[in-house]
């Protein structure tokens, strides 16, 4: 009897505890993360990209805009870059895209770490062998283990940014060169491997293809032609421009040295990818960053966007001090290259603004869209609060990353200095 | 006056007219006074006025000692209807002069008042058995009267009790509701100032159900007790507090 007046006390006040137990804070959701037993998606307004399933490189292997899978899929030839991922020409890919016969995953790990609602950020960490049959074997060393690390962060606004590592566990310092690794169908016989990031799209769905005639105007654009083999290079930016006109889709690589972006198109899609400088024997050093910018207007407002990423050109003065959004994430406070993030600011107001002149001593360039700050506060919040004049709708999306780390997305780009936000702790 | 009541005068007025001289250590200013007291003493018993009788005596037998007045004062308590002090002063004479001239008439006389007295003596005794009776079922009624009263008292606390606590349990039901409306309201909120201004609220509304809850409920269980108990205890009300693993019981009751 005691028990069950216990039982019942406890249960009473487990309800009531429940039913007024303090929500946390969920902001208006831009996107989601999800994990079907197909793969794992980010959905957007309008966008969705979808990250392969199962035991193989999991990859993006869906890039949908209104519902339609725009990413280039194709079989042939048995080297060409199919899907998202990397292309070690003349051996298969590492791909969403599985190539029967070619390298298999030996690990392949997808992990959010950003889950929403405004910024998802999703790792991919992979191993694999490349002991796939060719004659002779391409890789015999069971010791020989490549690997790689790629980071999407996805915004609402349709921008993905791309990091893309490789490492190459080699304790035999095993030599792997490019004519023991081709695949058959149909063998090239190159003396060379072409190491390359890319992307690749359904070239059917984009009739207009343009590349970005010079690296500071959007509107310096030549047309790519829509011949079904090419492969055009030095185009660190190109735009695909949909059938009706009524999406557009850049692709833009930030270029280090010893690498070159390239533009490849086949009878079914078209792939924009960073290429590293060819090397005769594998060589799997590579660290290379780049964006994908889904827009509805143009091609010019596609490359703006390009542009403010490579040319690096917003620049947000916070609370006084500069910042420049990080390449790798997008983000400002994002990852500079170190893995820190975070901007910290004190237990006050937090003005962010442009600032007042651009470090060429020139008027500040405004924003060409939503950006994301990421803010380390100096204790626990349960959600900060920012002020703009004007604003209306959901113009901002607190996201918690932890109790002081926040991530702020702000859907209006600021276009003058006098354009100010203040971010206050709760 | 009767027969021997005559017959009786005649011997102590006998007695005292030679008694009197018989005494040889009183001064005769003494003995002459005594006997005029005597005399004074005769005049108001004939007369039937005994205590102004026995007052007479009284000093006739301080001047002069004289045994024989014991026995004049003896009869003026039993002319008085004074059986016992009457038995006391002839038992008295007897002893002072058992073989006095009136002895003879002094044993009739205790013969004849002893059982009077006795009788007296029970019938008082029966009458103190009875008022202390009496006092006995005075003081029992009065006292269930008095627990009877604390233990309507006692009830009426712990309605009130009761009532106060109902009243805080739906205060808190109130509260509840109103949060429960405000917790929608605070988890539906996409803007933050708007979220932390509903949350503020949310938190006071929650703290102040709780407390209602607890107070309610507290005061229930009290009122409960109490009124459980009211017509068992005594008036003390008992309030005793235990540690318990994670905090302290508090229980109060009426004591026994």
């Amino acid at each position: 009897m005691k028990r069950r007046i216990a039982a019942a006390l406890a249960l009473g006040a487990g309800l009531v505890a429940a039913c007024l137990s303090i929500p946390a804070f969920h902001g208006p959701v831009l996107l989601i993360y999800s994990e079907t037993g197909s793969g794992a998606a980010i959905t957007g307004d309008g966008f969705s990209l979808h990250f392969a399933g199962g035991s193989g490189f999991r990859f993006p292997d869906a890039l949908r805009i209104d519902g339609v899978d725009v990413m280039g899929h194709a079989s042939s030839p048995c080297w060409g870059q199919r899907g998202t991922g990397f292309a070690v020409m003349p051996m298969p890919p590492v791909s969403g895209d599985p190539e029967p016969g070619g390298p298999s995953a030996m690990t392949s790990q997808l992990h959010a770490a950003l889950s929403g609602p405004a910024v998802v950020q999703v790792r991919l960490d992979w191993t694999t062998r490349f002991d796939f049959m060719t004659q002779p074997m391409c890789s015999p060393n069971p010791n020989h283990v490549p690997g790689g690390s790629s980071t999407f962060t996805v915004f609402p606004d349709g921008r993905i940014v791309r990091h893309d590592q490789l490492t190459d566990t080699n304790p035999n310092m095993e030599r792997v060169l490019a004519e023991q690794c081709t695949c058959p169908d149909p063998a090239l016989v190159p003396e060379q491997f072409h190491l390359s990031s890319y992307w690749a799209f359904a070239r059917d769905l984009f009739p207009t293809q343009v590349g970005l005639a010079t690296p500071e105007d959007p509107t310096a654009q030549d047309d790519l032609g829509a011949i079904p083999t090419k492969i055009v290079s030095n185009y660190n930016s190109i735009c695909l421009d949909s059938t009706s006109g009524t999406y557009q889709i850049a692709s833009a690589w930030d270029v280090p040295p010893g690498a070159g972006p390239e533009t490849f198109g086949y009878d079914m899609l078209i792939s924009h990818d960073l290429q590293k400088a060819p090397t005769s024997a594998l060589d799997f050093s590579w660290d290379v960053h780049g964006a994908l910018f889904i827009t509805r207007a143009d091609c010019t407002a596609a490359f703006k966007r390009a542009i403010d990423y490579t040319q690096q050109r917003s620049q947000l003065s916070i609370n006084g001090a500069p910042h420049t959004p990080s390449m790798l994430d997008g983000m400002f406070g994002g990852d500079p290259g170190d893995g820190s993030q975070g901007i910290d600011v004190p237990d006050g107001p937090t003005v962010l603004s442009l600032p007042p002149l651009a470090p060429d001593g020139g008027p500040p360039t405004p924003f060409v869209g939503g950006f994301a700050v990421w803010l380390r506060f100096p204790r626990a919040l349960e959600v900060p609060v920012a002020t703009r004049a004007g604003a209306t709708g959901t113009w901002y999306v607190p996201q918690r990353v932890d109790d002081r780390n926040w991530i702020l997305w702000f859907r209006d780009p600021l276009l003058q200095p006098a354009d100010t936000i203040t971010v206050r702790p709760d | 006056m009767t027969g021997r009541a005559i017959a009786l005068l005649a011997s102590f007025t006998l007695v005292a007219a030679v008694a009197l001289p018989a005494a040889a250590d009183i001064d005769p200013d003494s003995r002459a006074q005594a006997a005029a007291h005597v005399r004074q003493g005769q005049a108001f018993f004939q007369r039937g006025d005994f205590d102004r009788a026995l007052a007479e005596y009284q000093i006739a037998l301080e001047l002069s000692a004289e045994p024989s007045l014991i026995f004049d004062m003896a009869l003026c308590h039993d002319r008085a209807n004074r059986p016992e002090a009457a038995l006391h002063a002839f038992l008295r004479y007897l002893e002072l002069a058992p073989n006095g001239s009136v002895a003879e008439e002094a044993r009739a006389d205790v013969a004849r008042l002893a059982p009077i007295v006795d009788r007296i003596a029970a019938e008082r005794a029966r009458q103190r058995d009875a008022a202390a009776r009496r006092a006995e079922a005075d003081h029992r009624q009065e006292a269930a009267l008095r627990q009877t009263a604390a233990a309507n008292r006692r009830a009426r606390i712990a309605r009130y009790v009761l009532v106060a606590g109902g009243m805080a349990a739906a205060g808190g039901a109130v509260l509840h509701f109103v949060a429960w409306q405000t917790r929608d309201r605070v988890q539906g909120d996409g803007d933050p100032q708007h979220y932390l201004a509903d949350r503020d609220s949310l938190v006071v509304q929650r703290d102040l159900t709780i407390g209602l809850y607890a107070a309610g409920g507290a005061a229930l269980a009290t009122g409960l007790v109490l009124a459980l108990t009211a017509h068992r205890a005594s008036d003390a009300p008992q309030l005793s507090a235990t540690l318990v693993p994670g905090g302290a019981a508090m229980t109060v009751a009426w004591s026994r």
